[in-house]
């Protein structure tokens, strides 16, 4: 009963540490985006294409 | 000169250091709850306790009176020379690395937070050495500053905006007026402040968590736009956040130490810091009011406390930060109001509102309509990282008081004014937080730490991209600052960019040859600090107004306005078309035009 209860807290654990780090993944994903539509067209001002 | 401006800046900061470490070691108090944890506290609470002594002399000699070039540098030889002997006995320790020495493949998350600091912390430097562009310090904060340095008191600027706001950072750039220029004014409100509350954010962490949480953790608070964007300025945001870091790194000595070990002395210095904080901005009042919730926790926590213990809490820190009522006292002498209260600015409200507000600051700034998407971002890794708090086991304990005072700190923010810069000291504490998280992980799931370090690099990257291209590109600071143009090539080259402020022959002709008593009329804002002369910039007054212009002149001359300055962009983007002021028929019946440039025009009042 113990062992199951460890390795419940154990999945939980991994399960939660997953949730976080997508959370982390998106919310750095969003800022990445608005960034890149922020700065896009100075990048193309600059490279001449624009 | 810039090296003679970096010197002078240099001199004043390491005689505060030295004269602080006097007082610091006249007090008894130890910082740190380990050796090496007490070297950085020492030196942030030395250096600050310093320029707390400038702030309050510099105080003292603006409303007696005497603002002087030859005083101030009698100031900074006593400090100078006091100094000296709180630095003779000295000796510096180097750090030691850790038994495997330093290796990159191992510590590259640390590495890249160390040359991250220092890239920004040049970086500002180098922007801190021209003549700010940024429109507060131009239409308010250096403008105050330069005029109590001018007019050798603490005198009411009234046409600056912030005239009778607290003024304790304008005493740090008055003094670097009065001792040099602008230019050293803004390396002692903006730079060196910066580099101060960079340096208590890394104490605080190094005190109570670990010396990479501490290292991340001000890498992620240096890198925000916000504090960059205030880098580029001679506001007084950086110095506020300097000061009300160091009342919380003293608070935190007091709040963590066992109870037979709490000393009274920590509050009283975290008063002291408080009262210099307020004095530079009042939301400091938000700090004192969770510090008080922190200190009543523990004292109920205690249980059998007496009326002494409580007595010796509160009476400490209430009484040193009286100091910056004065300030208060002030505004309410001179107008009704007690200083800024906020209450016009747009803010978000609800719960769907506080969580807009906390993304939209995360994301690129939460005040677009009014402070440009550029300007006061925080990042994305606070918001990312700290949720981490809720599944990761046997977090440190002090991580989650940091939590919850930040926490409290934010729920009174969203209530009062929605801006980045009001909260610097909380998030300070906030990206300590995240920095702990990320090398807890770094040090538990090594591919989970890792790969948050490399998005918290690249976003850091990004960011000095972003803001390295505004100021070095776009704009030029570099070319001023290293000298390689003068102020008026610096203002030819830049205002173009800057449609707001005063162009640069429009600058050049009102400083040189309109009479050094001419005071300017302007009918909308017009951020006139290089203008050298006094710039009512309200005068939008219109027919529906004042019907009569006769009045409206008889009005303008009753303030002693001889000049008008009208840009027609501003007026159109404020929408004072119908201003007098803004009228052809009125400009030809009063007005006698001097000179006109790129829609900007000077006239002289008949």
């Amino acid at each position: 009963m113990k062992r199951l209860k460890q390795l419940a807290e154990n999945r939980a654990g991994m399960v939660g540490l997953a949730l976080a780090s997508v959370w982390a993944l998106v919310i750095f994903g969003f800022y990445f985006a608005f960034k890149v539509r922020e700065i896009w067209p100075k990048i193309v001002e600059v490279l001449g294409g624009g | 000169m810039f090296f003679v401006d970096l010197l002078v800046a240099g001199l004043v900061a390491a005689s505060a250091w030295g004269l602080g470490r006097v007082l610091l070691r006249a007090t008894g108090l130890r910082p740190g709850s380990t050796p090496s944890g007490s070297t950085s506290g020492r030196f942030v609470l030395s250096i600050g306790l310093g320029f707390g002594v400038l702030v309050y002399l510099q105080m003292a000699l603006g409303f007696a009176g005497a603002f002087d070039r030859s005083v101030a540098w009698g100031v900074l030889g006593g400090m100078a020379a006091i100094g000296f002997f709180g630095v003779y006995y000295w000796r510096p320790a180097l750090p030691k690395l850790g038994p495997g020495g330093l290796s990159v493949a191992r510590h590259w998350p640390y590495i890249g937070a160390g040359i991250a600091i220092v890239v920004y912390a040049l970086g500002y430097l180098v922007v801190a050495l021209a003549p700010t562009l940024e429109g507060d310090s131009l239409a308010g904060y250096l403008v105050t500053a330069r005029d109590y340095a001018r007019e050798g008191a603490i005198v009411p600027v009234e046409y600056a905006y912030n005239s009778v706001f607290p003024a304790n950072g304008q005493m740090l750039s008055s003094f670097g007026y009065l001792l040099r220029g602008q230019v050293v004014a803004q390396l002692l409100v903006a730079w060196v402040m910066g580099v101060l509350a960079a340096a208590v954010v890394y104490a605080i962490g190094r005190a109570w968590l670990s010396r990479r949480a501490a290292l991340v953790g001000v890498m992620i608070w240096y890198a925000t736009t916000s504090v960059a964007f205030l880098a580029a300025s001679g506001k007084i945001d950086l110095a506020w956040a300097a000061f009300d870091l160091l009342s919380l790194l003293a608070f935190s000595h007091w709040y963590f130490s066992n109870r037979g070990a709490r000393d009274w002395r920590w509050l009283a210095l975290a008063g002291l810091f408080l009262g210099l904080a307020g004095g530079v901005k009042q939301a400091s009042i938000f700090t004192a009011g969770v510090m008080a919730i922190g200190i009543a926790y523990r004292l109920i926590s205690d249980r059998d406390t007496s009326f002494k213990d409580w007595a010796l809490a509160y009476g400490p820190l209430a009484l040193l930060a009286v100091p910056a009522v004065i300030w208060v006292a002030r505004a309410l002498a001179l107008t009704d109001s007690p200083g800024f209260t906020g209450a016009n600015l747009n803010n978000d409200s609800g719960a769907g509102g506080f969580f807009k507000a906390i993304w939209d600051m995360s994301m690129l700034g939460n005040a677009g309509d009014t402070e440009g998407p550029n300007g006061k971002s925080i990042g994305p890794t606070m918001l990312a990282v700290i949720p981490l708090a809720l599944v990761v086991k046997g977090l440190d304990r002090r991580v989650l008081h940091f939590l919850v005072f930040a926490g409290l700190m934010v729920i009174v923010w969203f209530f009062a004014v929605q801006r980045a810069r009001h909260l610097l000291p909380t998030l300070g504490l906030l990206a300590l937080a995240a920095g702990y998280l990320v090398a807890l992980m770094i040090e538990r799931r090594p591919l989970v730490g890792r790969a948050l370090m490399m998005l918290l690099l690249a976003a850091v990257a990004i960011n000095f991209a972003t803001w390295g291209w505004v100021n070095f590109v776009s704009l030029d600071h570099a070319g001023r600052a290293f000298n390689l143009r003068t102020d008026d090539e610096h203002f030819q080259r830049n205002m173009p960019e800057l449609p707001w402020y005063p162009n640069a022959a429009i600058t050049a002709f009102v400083r040189d040859r309109t009479p050094a008593e001419a005071v300017l009329a302007a009918p909308s804002g017009s951020n006139g600090l290089y203008l050298e002369r006094t710039l009512y910039q309200d005068r939008f007054q219109s027919e529906d107004d004042l019907s009569n212009p006769e009045d409206f002149v008889t009005w303008l001359k009753a303030d002693g306005v001889t000049h008008v300055y009208v840009n027609e962009f501003v007026v159109g983007q404020r929408g004072h078309g119908q201003a007098w002021l803004a009228r052809p028929d009125f400009q030809a019946q009063y007005l006698t035009e001097l000179v006109c440039d790129a829609g900007q025009c000077v006239y002289e009042l008949k």
